[in-house]
């Protein structure tokens, strides 16, 4: 069953310069990534703060930036083939990859969430407990 | 410049597309609404750092013991800094839960309605949220650089 909808100008606009900038965001998202890489190695060579901890932290916020740049390059690549090509796959990748971007972010937000309500039980109890 | 004709600008979405454009939506809505919360609170948090400034600066003495040097540079005009950075990052978060709401409920009304029009509105909150967002991005690029070179090259 397919259901065609035709899109007018204004949205080829929108999605062809949704796309454009998605792909700008995923490179300077890249270099911002070299970047971090870069203070990484100048802080080991000067030996400061604790090593493993930041370590540790620029591995997982390397890991999270580049699926959400990589989902993004994705998302402008797919968006550009199928406005070339026209052809619905395209759309549905591109869209399923924009999916994919917003849900890394949201887990992220309810981690968060869960983290900080986890936090205020904890210090409730102690409260409560301490008096 | 790019230019668009008749011909060339049509193209159609798979009812798979249109469970992806859906789902995307409705998470977008969903990161749009928490942006908007945590730029309430942090606004909120400002209001009050301002009001309270002063017994506040004495709780953190105690703990830190900050020197008098600081404590008097917060006082003369560092706190309208910290305000203004905070009101600064509260509107960008705002600005950014805003986009991401409008991108979602659009899309779904889309789906929901099959009116052209939603579709046209949600792509233009989209890329609005992008291009946003890449401006964020080449700031925080060009901060990260400076303080690489200010915090190493010393």
């Amino acid at each position: 069953m397919e259901n065609t909808e035709p899109v007018n100008i204004y949205l080829h606009e929108n999605m062809s310069k949704s796309a454009k900038w998605a792909k700008y965001l995923a490179i300077i998202t890249f270099a911002s990534v070299g970047l971090s890489f870069l203070q990484l190695v100048f802080g080991i060579i000067a030996n400061k703060g604790n090593i493993i901890s930041t370590v540790f932290s620029f591995i997982i916020s390397t890991v999270i930036t580049m699926i959400l740049a990589v989902n993004m390059l994705n998302f402008s690549k797919h968006s550009n083939l199928g406005l070339a090509t026209k052809d619905k796959v395209y759309f549905t990748q591109a869209f399923m990859h924009l999916k994919n971007y917003f849900i890394v972010i949201g887990v992220i937000f309810i981690i968060l969430l869960g983290l900080l309500a986890l936090f205020l039980l904890v210090f409730t109890i102690v409260l409560i407990a301490k008096h | 410049m790019e230019s668009y004709t008749a011909e060339n600008t049509t193209f159609s979405l798979e009812t798979a597309g249109e469970e992806q454009l859906q789902s995307a939506g409705k998470w977008a809505r969903f990161v749009g609404i928490v942006f908007i919360i945590f730029g309430s609170v942090l606004l909120f948090a400002t209001i009050l750092l301002l009001a309270n400034f002063s017994s506040l600066m004495n709780e953190v003495i105690q703990l830190n013991g900050i020197s008098e040097e600081m404590i008097d540079m917060l006082e003369k005009g560092g706190k309208y800094f910290i305000a203004f950075a905070l009101i600064l990052s509260a509107a960008v978060l705002f600005v950014n839960g805003v986009l991401l709401f409008r991108f979602g409920s659009y899309s779904n009304q889309y789906i929901r309605h099959k009116n052209e029009s939603t579709l046209i509105a949600s792509f233009e909150n989209l890329k609005r949220y992008i291009y946003f967002s890449f401006i964020m991005a080449c700031i925080s690029a060009v901060l990260s650089l400076i303080s690489t070179f200010v915090f190493f090259g010393s």
